[in-house]
């Protein structure tokens, strides 16, 4: 059994279609949803979240169905969520807000909970700032009070949305390492258009576009589609999907066929995500 | 940073052990403490409390009818406005940072934050009472009474109190755009006005929560008639309706919540008729 299974699921909102039967398996470890903006990534989360409904297809997390009004419950006790933009109480001290969401995950024994409060934000390296007000704290220093929040009553499941947007590489860096410990026993599901958070961070990955699942597997796998499909060229291959020109001068060509003589070299991750939305995207168009 | 903790990946599903202990106290009881504390040192609560301190500092022995009045209908009607905005505020917070949905992820429900911030305005109200209370005990002293308040006089100044606040997230629950609350505020005061004249001429209007016979304030002309008791009665049914009002948004099952809002305004019309001399 999985810890979350989403199963074709769609959701509209008036006449955008945000979800078109995506579908999503992952256990414990860190799955990463990737796709361009739009694809349909946060509303999939949200419902992750318990926060929003699908119109159709099925939902089963933690082994509970979270339609009903007690399972949901049960999820909920056991969810740590990051929200894109959580809307964090400025005024509020780093601790205040993370006790204030603590008491709202039902841990009512004060003593109790300030020691959950300190260790979760030590945690995240922010004990020497816990006192600071929010309003006072860099944009990497929220992000980790957010994912602090998160972590709170070690939740089982935990679904972060876009957590490194707008970290520094070093911020970025620390964050990544914080997510895949958080990842060893606990199901993890984060968003992300960076395919280097994936390639880094994630055990498993679901490319999502157009509010459908392209792809679900390893990175690996992701990568070995684009193996044979990348090449270099002094110049943009009529051939390929797509090619951009690269910091040596020459063209990076990614497409379904080589043409014969070019230089074929090893495919990132990026390649095989650019491929794939490509290919999607000519799918769309035809 | 530390590392975090160890765990089975049979965990996930299992449920790993509860890493602290939760509920032994209700969220709204636990949350509500909070917010009380966080409440009185609001910033509106705070000008509000030393205005007030400051007023009975420079009132207290301008004679009896101004001891009189700084021990009863005062409060209600210098730290209400405070009190309403100030909770009105709290109350509104998550909708004004934009985190109700991220919150809504959460065991505790929107109605238990509700009553939560309900709960808070218990905390200025504590404040004002001692404020009251050190008042009364100095006007005692200094003999200054030619009548000496009943309690329930007392507290039927510092009710409204907790009207205003219980109004105040009523309306942040209702009417969540910016500047409703101060448009409730004046359309009150209006229809206040607007309602006293025409009452009065019809001889039912009496000032309720200014028990004291004349209106000019630095004379004693005594007592209006009528029931503290019932007037108390008044005012806590009236609480009790904003009380209602708040949850009435939120209710999973509304007729219940309207059920109990008819009974309160019952109360209050009984109440407020049986008031009157």
């Amino acid at each position: 059994m999985t810890a979350v299974v989403v199963d074709e699921v769609t959701k509209r909102f008036g006449r955008t279609q945000a979800l078109a039967g995506a579908s999503l398996q992952a256990g414990a470890g860190v799955t990463g949803l990737l796709g361009p903006n739009g694809a349909g990534k946060t509303t999939l989360l949200r419902m992750l979240a318990t926060v929003l409904a699908p119109d159709a297809g099925r939902i089963r997390l933690l082994g509970h169905d979270p339609g009903k009004p007690d399972e949901r419950l049960e999820i909920r006790r056991r969810l740590g969520y990051l929200p894109q933009e959580p809307g964090f109480h400025r005024g509020f001290t780093a601790f205040e807000f993370v006790d204030y969401v603590a008491i709202l995950k039902e841990m009512t024994d004060r003593h109790a909970r300030h020691d959950e409060v300190r260790r979760v934000l030590d945690m995240v390296g922010l004990t020497t700032v816990s006192g600071k007000k929010i309003r006072a704290l860099s944009g990497g220093m929220r992000r980790r009070v957010g994912l602090a929040q998160a972590l709170l009553g070690e939740p089982d499941l935990v679904v972060l949305d876009e957590p490194t947007v707008g970290l520094d590489p070093e911020q970025r860096l620390r964050f990544r390492e914080m997510i895949s410990r958080i990842g060893e026993g606990r199901s993890v599901i984060l968003s992300t258009h960076q395919t280097e958070d994936v390639a880094a961070l994630c055990a498993t990955v679901a490319v999502i576009h157009g509010g459908r699942t392209l792809f679900h597997g390893t990175p690996a796998q992701l990568v070995e589609q684009a193996r044979g499909r990348v090449w270099l060229d002094d110049q943009r291959s009529p051939d390929a999907r797509l090619a951009w020109r690269t910091g040596t001068g020459q063209h990076r060509n990614i497409g379904d066929v080589p043409p014969a003589g070019v230089e074929l070299v090893a495919p990132t991750i990026e390649d095989a995500y650019l491929l794939l939305i490509g290919d999607e995207s000519v799918a769309v168009a035809a | 940073m530390s590392s975090v903790p160890a765990r089975t990946s049979d965990d996930v599903l299992a449920g790993a052990p509860e890493a602290v202990a939760r509920r032994t106290t209700p969220v709204p009881v636990e949350l509500g403490r909070c917010e009380a504390a966080r409440l009185t040192r609001h910033p509106l609560i705070l000008v509000a409390l030393a205005y007030i301190a400051l007023v009975m500092v420079l009132e207290g022995d301008s004679g009896p009818r101004s001891a009189y009045t700084l021990v009863t209908d005062m409060p209600a009607f210098m730290l209400g406005p405070f009190v309403f905005f100030a909770a009105n505020l709290s109350a509104s917070r998550e909708r004004r940072h934009g985190n109700e949905e991220w919150l809504d992820s959460m065991p505790a429900t929107s109605a238990d934050r509700t009553r939560a911030a309900q709960l808070a305005v218990v905390g200025p109200l504590v404040l004002v009472t001692a404020l009251v209370l050190v008042a009364l005990a100095v006007t005692l002293s200094t003999d200054q009474f030619i009548s000496k308040p009943p309690a329930l006089e007392v507290l039927s100044g510092l009710l409204p109190l907790l009207g205003a606040g219980l109004l105040g997230v009523m309306v942040a629950r209702w009417l969540p755009w910016p500047g409703m609350a101060a448009l409730v505020m004046v359309a009150l005061v209006a229809t206040h006005i607007a309602l006293a004249d025409r009452l009065r001429l019809l001889g039912a209007f009496v000032e309720w929560a200014a028990w004291p016979a004349s209106d000019d304030s630095s004379v004693w002309a005594g007592v209006i008639p009528g029931s503290r008791g019932w007037h108390v009665i008044y005012v806590l049914a009236l609480c009790a309706m904003a009380a209602a009002g708040a949850h009435l948004g939120h209710a999973r099952r509304k007729l219940p919540v309207l059920a109990l809002g008819g009974a309160f305004t019952a109360v209050a019309v009984v109440a407020g008729w049986a008031q009157l001399a």
